[in-house]
Protein backbone atom coordinates (compact mmCIF):
# COMPACT_ATOMS: atom_id res chain seq x y z
CA UNK A 1 0.00 0.00 0.00
CA UNK A 2 1.60 3.71 -1.02
CA UNK A 3 2.46 5.78 2.18
CA UNK A 4 0.06 8.51 2.17
CA UNK A 5 2.24 12.01 1.79
CA UNK A 6 0.67 15.04 2.34
CA UNK A 7 0.64 17.52 -0.32
CA UNK A 8 3.06 20.08 1.10
CA UNK A 9 1.70 23.40 -0.44
CA UNK A 10 -1.50 22.17 2.10
CA UNK A 11 -2.67 24.29 4.88
CA UNK A 12 -3.16 23.69 8.45
CA UNK A 13 -6.65 25.00 9.57
CA UNK A 14 -6.27 28.94 10.52
CA UNK A 15 -9.71 29.48 10.83
CA UNK A 16 -9.80 31.95 13.93
CA UNK A 17 -7.53 34.36 15.40
CA UNK A 18 -6.87 31.95 18.60
CA UNK A 19 -6.01 29.94 15.89
CA UNK A 20 -3.57 31.53 14.54
CA UNK A 21 -2.10 32.45 17.70
CA UNK A 22 -1.69 28.91 18.71
CA UNK A 23 0.12 28.42 15.08
CA UNK A 24 2.79 31.50 15.77
CA UNK A 25 3.09 29.94 19.68
CA UNK A 26 4.09 26.52 17.45
CA UNK A 27 7.16 28.60 17.11
CA UNK A 28 9.45 27.67 19.27
CA UNK A 29 11.93 30.42 20.89
CA UNK A 30 15.42 29.78 20.81
CA UNK A 31 17.11 28.71 24.21
CA UNK A 32 19.14 31.20 25.76
CA UNK A 33 22.81 30.62 25.29
CA UNK A 34 24.70 28.54 28.16
CA UNK A 35 27.14 31.47 28.36
CA UNK A 36 24.48 34.12 29.28
CA UNK A 37 23.06 31.76 31.99
CA UNK A 38 25.95 31.19 33.43
CA UNK A 39 26.43 34.86 33.88
CA UNK A 40 22.88 35.59 34.98
CA UNK A 41 23.05 32.63 38.02
CA UNK A 42 26.87 34.19 38.80
CA UNK A 43 24.83 37.60 38.72
CA UNK A 44 22.15 36.71 40.74
CA UNK A 45 23.97 34.49 43.53
CA UNK A 46 26.23 37.17 43.79
CA UNK A 47 23.53 39.13 44.50
CA UNK A 48 21.56 37.27 46.81
CA UNK A 49 24.95 36.45 48.58
CA UNK A 50 25.52 40.38 49.54
CA UNK A 51 22.22 41.38 50.11
CA UNK A 52 21.07 41.35 53.69
CA UNK A 53 18.28 39.32 54.23
CA UNK A 54 15.70 40.20 56.94
CA UNK A 55 14.84 37.41 59.22
CA UNK A 56 11.36 36.72 57.36
CA UNK A 57 13.75 36.15 53.88
CA UNK A 58 14.24 32.32 54.72
CA UNK A 59 17.49 31.47 53.46
CA UNK A 60 16.73 28.16 52.86
CA UNK A 61 14.62 29.18 50.08
CA UNK A 62 17.13 31.65 48.75
CA UNK A 63 19.18 28.73 48.11
CA UNK A 64 16.69 26.52 46.90
CA UNK A 65 15.52 29.29 44.27
CA UNK A 66 19.18 29.86 43.51
CA UNK A 67 19.57 26.03 43.05
CA UNK A 68 15.92 25.88 41.04
CA UNK A 69 17.56 29.06 38.34
CA UNK A 70 20.57 27.19 37.98
CA UNK A 71 19.20 23.35 37.61
CA UNK A 72 16.59 25.11 35.34
CA UNK A 73 19.40 26.79 33.32
CA UNK A 74 21.05 23.52 33.27
CA UNK A 75 24.85 25.16 33.88
CA UNK A 76 26.76 25.58 37.04
CA UNK A 77 28.92 28.07 38.56
CA UNK A 78 32.54 27.93 37.25
CA UNK A 79 35.64 29.54 38.69
CA UNK A 80 36.50 32.08 35.64
CA UNK A 81 33.06 32.72 33.71
CA UNK A 82 34.02 35.92 33.41
CA UNK A 83 36.79 35.11 31.06
CA UNK A 84 34.03 35.53 27.95
CA UNK A 85 34.63 35.12 24.15
CA UNK A 86 36.26 38.32 22.55
CA UNK A 87 33.14 40.15 20.94
CA UNK A 88 34.27 43.47 21.48
CA UNK A 89 37.24 45.22 20.51
CA UNK A 90 38.94 46.26 24.47
CA UNK A 91 41.67 48.65 22.67
CA UNK A 92 39.25 51.56 23.18
CA UNK A 93 39.85 51.12 27.25
CA UNK A 94 39.91 54.17 29.14
CA UNK A 95 41.96 54.23 32.39
CA UNK A 96 38.57 55.40 34.63
CA UNK A 97 38.47 52.77 37.33
CA UNK A 98 35.09 52.43 38.75
CA UNK A 99 34.05 50.72 41.92
CA UNK A 100 30.66 48.60 42.19
CA UNK A 101 29.89 50.20 45.84
CA UNK A 102 27.39 53.32 45.29
CA UNK A 103 23.61 53.30 45.03
CA UNK A 104 21.57 52.16 41.82
CA UNK A 105 19.73 53.98 39.18
CA UNK A 106 16.08 53.64 37.46
CA UNK A 107 17.36 51.17 34.87
CA UNK A 108 14.55 51.71 33.01
CA UNK A 109 16.93 54.99 31.70
CA UNK A 110 17.79 55.09 28.85
CA UNK A 111 20.98 56.14 28.43
CA UNK A 112 23.35 53.38 29.42
CA UNK A 113 26.58 55.18 29.80
CA UNK A 114 24.94 57.68 32.57
CA UNK A 115 22.89 55.22 34.25
CA UNK A 116 26.75 53.34 34.62
CA UNK A 117 28.08 56.28 35.93
CA UNK A 118 25.04 56.88 38.62
CA UNK A 119 25.37 53.06 39.64
CA UNK A 120 28.70 52.70 39.92
CA UNK A 121 29.91 56.02 41.07
CA UNK A 122 32.89 57.82 40.47
CA UNK A 123 36.32 56.77 42.54
CA UNK A 124 37.75 59.71 44.73
CA UNK A 125 41.25 58.48 43.57
CA UNK A 126 42.21 56.98 40.20
CA UNK A 127 45.00 54.79 41.76
CA UNK A 128 44.47 51.10 40.79
CA UNK A 129 46.07 50.11 44.42
CA UNK A 130 43.72 52.57 46.48
CA UNK A 131 40.79 51.24 44.27
CA UNK A 132 41.45 47.65 45.61
CA UNK A 133 41.05 48.86 49.22
CA UNK A 134 37.65 49.56 50.20
CA UNK A 135 34.98 48.72 53.12
CA UNK A 136 33.46 45.74 51.07
CA UNK A 137 32.61 43.02 53.40
CA UNK A 138 33.78 40.72 50.51
CA UNK A 139 37.27 39.01 50.28
CA UNK A 140 39.85 41.17 48.84
CA UNK A 141 41.71 38.67 47.36
CA UNK A 142 41.04 35.15 45.84
CA UNK A 143 43.49 32.45 44.79
CA UNK A 144 43.40 31.23 41.74
CA UNK A 145 46.80 29.00 41.09
CA UNK A 146 49.32 28.06 43.07
CA UNK A 147 51.03 30.80 42.38
CA UNK A 148 48.39 33.80 41.18
CA UNK A 149 46.23 35.91 43.44
CA UNK A 150 43.37 37.74 42.29
CA UNK A 151 42.28 41.04 43.93
CA UNK A 152 38.73 41.66 44.11
CA UNK A 153 36.48 43.03 40.88
CA UNK A 154 37.63 46.61 39.89
CA UNK A 155 35.58 48.29 36.47
CA UNK A 156 37.28 50.00 33.48
CA UNK A 157 34.85 51.72 31.50
CA UNK A 158 35.61 51.93 27.81
CA UNK A 159 35.69 54.82 25.49
CA UNK A 160 31.40 53.44 24.30
CA UNK A 161 30.62 53.38 28.10
CA UNK A 162 30.62 49.26 28.51
CA UNK A 163 32.06 47.96 31.76
CA UNK A 164 34.64 45.37 31.62
CA UNK A 165 35.29 43.37 34.83
CA UNK A 166 39.24 43.39 35.83
CA UNK A 167 41.94 41.99 38.36
CA UNK A 168 44.99 42.57 39.82
CA UNK A 169 46.74 39.51 39.17
CA UNK A 170 49.92 38.89 41.75
CA UNK A 171 51.62 36.61 40.55
CA UNK A 172 54.73 35.06 42.47
CA UNK A 173 57.77 33.97 40.55
CA UNK A 174 60.56 31.53 41.65
CA UNK A 175 64.00 33.48 40.47
CA UNK A 176 67.77 32.28 40.73
CA UNK A 177 69.46 35.23 40.88
CA UNK A 178 73.15 35.16 40.12
CA UNK A 179 75.18 37.47 41.92
CA UNK A 180 77.59 38.62 39.12
CA UNK A 181 80.61 39.38 41.31
CA UNK A 182 80.86 35.75 43.55
CA UNK A 183 78.73 33.89 40.82
CA UNK A 184 76.97 32.20 43.62
CA UNK A 185 73.31 32.07 42.39
CA UNK A 186 70.43 32.61 45.29
CA UNK A 187 66.83 31.66 45.19
CA UNK A 188 64.56 34.64 45.04
CA UNK A 189 60.88 34.99 44.83
CA UNK A 190 59.18 37.83 42.71
CA UNK A 191 55.98 39.16 42.98
CA UNK A 192 54.24 40.61 39.62
CA UNK A 193 51.09 42.56 39.49
CA UNK A 194 49.22 42.81 36.43
CA UNK A 195 46.26 43.86 35.32
CA UNK A 196 43.64 41.18 33.51
CA UNK A 197 40.92 42.54 32.00
CA UNK A 198 37.90 40.45 30.63
CA UNK A 199 37.13 40.40 27.31
CA UNK A 200 33.00 40.25 27.63
CA UNK A 201 31.15 43.52 28.85
CA UNK A 202 28.98 43.32 31.47
CA UNK A 203 28.59 43.07 35.28
CA UNK B 1 19.03 46.55 47.86
CA UNK B 2 15.79 45.17 48.99
CA UNK B 3 16.14 41.85 50.04
CA UNK B 4 14.33 39.07 48.12
CA UNK B 5 14.02 42.05 45.36
CA UNK B 6 17.30 39.79 43.42
CA UNK B 7 14.96 36.30 44.28
CA UNK B 8 12.27 37.93 42.31
CA UNK B 9 14.24 39.05 39.37
CA UNK B 10 15.78 35.79 39.13
CA UNK B 11 12.25 34.25 38.78
CA UNK B 12 11.64 36.74 36.47
CA UNK B 13 14.14 35.73 34.11
CA UNK B 14 14.05 32.16 34.73
CA UNK B 15 10.32 32.64 33.14
CA UNK B 16 10.59 34.91 31.01
CA UNK B 17 14.39 34.59 29.53
CA UNK B 18 13.26 33.38 26.28
CA UNK B 19 11.17 35.98 25.76
CA UNK B 20 13.24 38.43 26.46
CA UNK B 21 16.18 37.63 24.77
CA UNK B 22 13.52 37.08 21.62
CA UNK B 23 12.46 41.02 22.40
CA UNK B 24 16.09 42.30 22.53
CA UNK B 25 17.24 40.50 19.24
CA UNK B 26 14.16 41.90 17.40
CA UNK B 27 15.53 45.21 18.43
CA UNK B 28 19.11 44.66 18.14
CA UNK B 29 18.92 41.78 15.41
CA UNK B 30 22.67 40.65 16.82
CA UNK B 31 21.95 37.47 19.37
CA UNK B 32 25.16 38.05 21.11
CA UNK B 33 24.79 41.79 21.83
CA UNK B 34 20.98 40.93 23.05
CA UNK B 35 21.96 38.63 25.53
CA UNK B 36 24.59 41.34 26.57
CA UNK B 37 21.31 43.50 26.82
CA UNK B 38 18.97 41.46 28.92
CA UNK B 39 22.51 40.47 31.26
CA UNK B 40 23.09 44.45 31.31
CA UNK B 41 19.45 45.37 32.37
CA UNK B 42 19.53 42.67 35.28
CA UNK B 43 22.58 43.73 36.26
CA UNK B 44 22.01 47.28 36.78
CA UNK B 45 18.33 46.15 37.85
CA UNK B 46 19.91 43.83 41.13
CA UNK B 47 22.30 46.44 41.76
CA UNK B 48 20.25 49.47 41.93
CA UNK B 49 19.06 50.75 45.22
CA UNK B 50 16.51 52.71 43.90
CA UNK B 51 13.62 50.63 43.56
CA UNK B 52 13.88 49.60 47.34
CA UNK B 53 10.67 50.85 47.26
CA UNK B 54 8.77 48.19 45.11
CA UNK B 55 5.37 49.61 45.92
CA UNK B 56 6.32 52.10 43.18
CA UNK B 57 6.59 49.70 40.61
CA UNK B 58 3.25 48.49 39.95
CA UNK B 59 4.29 45.24 37.72
CA UNK B 60 8.22 44.31 37.86
CA UNK B 61 7.86 41.63 35.30
CA UNK B 62 6.64 44.55 32.83
CA UNK B 63 9.75 46.59 34.52
CA UNK B 64 11.97 44.31 33.69
CA UNK B 65 10.93 43.53 30.03
CA UNK B 66 10.66 47.82 29.97
CA UNK B 67 14.03 47.58 31.17
CA UNK B 68 15.61 45.08 28.73
CA UNK B 69 13.79 46.68 26.07
CA UNK B 70 15.18 50.22 26.69
CA UNK B 71 19.09 48.43 27.09
CA UNK B 72 18.57 47.10 23.69
CA UNK B 73 17.36 50.15 22.17
CA UNK B 74 20.54 51.55 23.65
CA UNK B 75 22.68 49.06 21.36
CA UNK B 76 20.81 49.46 18.46
CA UNK B 77 21.09 53.12 18.58
CA UNK B 78 25.01 52.38 18.57
CA UNK B 79 24.77 48.80 16.14
CA UNK B 80 22.93 48.63 13.65
CA UNK B 81 20.44 46.02 12.92
CA UNK B 82 20.77 43.46 11.08
CA UNK B 83 18.19 41.68 8.55
CA UNK B 84 16.36 38.49 9.16
CA UNK B 85 16.37 38.95 13.10
CA UNK B 86 13.46 36.57 13.51
CA UNK B 87 15.67 33.37 12.45
CA UNK B 88 17.76 34.38 15.56
CA UNK B 89 15.38 33.44 18.04
CA UNK B 90 13.12 31.22 16.34
CA UNK B 91 13.82 27.22 16.52
CA UNK B 92 12.72 26.22 13.02
CA UNK B 93 11.75 22.90 12.28
CA UNK B 94 13.61 20.48 9.92
CA UNK B 95 12.18 19.23 6.73
CA UNK B 96 11.82 15.68 8.12
CA UNK B 97 9.61 13.29 5.98
CA UNK B 98 6.47 13.46 8.54
CA UNK B 99 7.49 17.07 10.10
CA UNK B 100 8.11 18.37 6.50
CA UNK B 101 4.27 20.53 6.06
CA UNK B 102 4.82 21.41 9.49
CA UNK B 103 8.61 22.89 9.09
CA UNK B 104 6.81 24.53 5.65
CA UNK B 105 4.16 26.27 7.45
CA UNK B 106 6.68 27.63 9.80
CA UNK B 107 9.07 28.79 7.84
CA UNK B 108 6.29 30.62 5.38
CA UNK B 109 4.47 31.87 8.82
CA UNK B 110 8.46 33.31 9.84
CA UNK B 111 8.51 35.06 6.61
CA UNK B 112 5.25 36.43 6.86
CA UNK B 113 6.38 37.69 10.64
CA UNK B 114 9.93 39.20 8.95
CA UNK B 115 8.01 41.56 7.21
CA UNK B 116 5.75 42.95 10.25
CA UNK B 117 7.50 46.23 11.22
CA UNK B 118 9.35 45.78 14.58
CA UNK B 119 6.74 47.04 17.09
CA UNK B 120 4.06 44.42 15.85
CA UNK B 121 6.88 41.91 16.08
CA UNK B 122 7.71 42.59 19.07
CA UNK B 123 3.65 42.70 20.22
CA UNK B 124 3.76 39.30 18.78
CA UNK B 125 6.55 38.43 21.13
CA UNK B 126 4.89 39.59 23.97
CA UNK B 127 1.94 38.79 23.85
CA UNK B 128 1.77 35.36 22.21
CA UNK B 129 4.89 34.17 23.89
CA UNK B 130 5.59 35.94 27.04
CA UNK B 131 1.93 35.53 27.34
CA UNK B 132 1.71 39.12 28.82
CA UNK B 133 -1.58 41.19 29.41
CA UNK B 134 -2.19 44.49 27.19
CA UNK B 135 -1.81 46.23 30.03
CA UNK B 136 1.85 45.33 30.44
CA UNK B 137 2.94 45.82 26.63
CA UNK B 138 1.43 49.28 26.67
CA UNK B 139 3.60 49.56 29.74
CA UNK B 140 6.57 48.25 28.20
CA UNK B 141 5.88 50.55 24.93
CA UNK B 142 4.92 53.37 26.59
CA UNK B 143 1.16 52.68 24.61
CA UNK B 144 -2.00 53.18 25.42
CA UNK B 145 -3.91 49.46 26.63
CA UNK B 146 -6.69 49.96 23.61
CA UNK B 147 -3.93 50.72 20.78
CA UNK B 148 -2.11 47.85 21.89
CA UNK B 149 -4.86 45.73 21.65
CA UNK B 150 -6.17 47.21 18.25
CA UNK B 151 -2.73 46.83 17.10
CA UNK B 152 -2.84 43.29 18.04
CA UNK B 153 -5.99 42.66 16.69
CA UNK B 154 -5.22 43.81 13.03
CA UNK B 155 -1.53 42.68 12.95
CA UNK B 156 -2.68 38.59 13.97
CA UNK B 157 -5.58 39.15 10.92
CA UNK B 158 -3.38 40.67 8.56
CA UNK B 159 -1.26 37.65 8.94
CA UNK B 160 -3.83 35.34 8.95
CA UNK B 161 -5.34 36.92 5.42
CA UNK B 162 -1.84 36.84 4.32
CA UNK B 163 -1.45 33.34 4.84
CA UNK B 164 -4.35 32.32 3.58
CA UNK B 165 -3.61 34.12 0.21
CA UNK B 166 -0.28 32.16 0.40
CA UNK B 167 -1.79 28.97 0.42
CA UNK B 168 -4.71 30.08 -1.65
CA UNK B 169 -2.55 31.04 -4.88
Amino acid sequence: MPEYEPEPTEMPSVDSLCEMESSIKSLALLPTTADLDKRMVELFSQAMSESKPLPAVKRGKRVELLVAVAASLLIGFGAGSWYGSSRVDTGAMSVGVRSTEEGGVDPTSKSSSGSMSKRTGDLESNSLAEATEGSNDRPQTKVVSRNTVLSRPLWLRSKEGQMYRSYIAHTKEDLLEVDPVTQKARAVQRVTPRIVISNTPGI
Amino acid sequence: MQPGHSTRLAEIYRDYRLSLVAMATNIIGCRHRAEDAVHDAFARMVQTRTIQSTAEIVDLVAYCFRSVRNSALNVAQKHSSQQGALRLYYEVQQSANDAGVAAAFQEELIALLEQLPLEQRELIVLKVHANLTFAQIGEIQNTPLKTVATRYRRTIEELRSKLEKVYDA
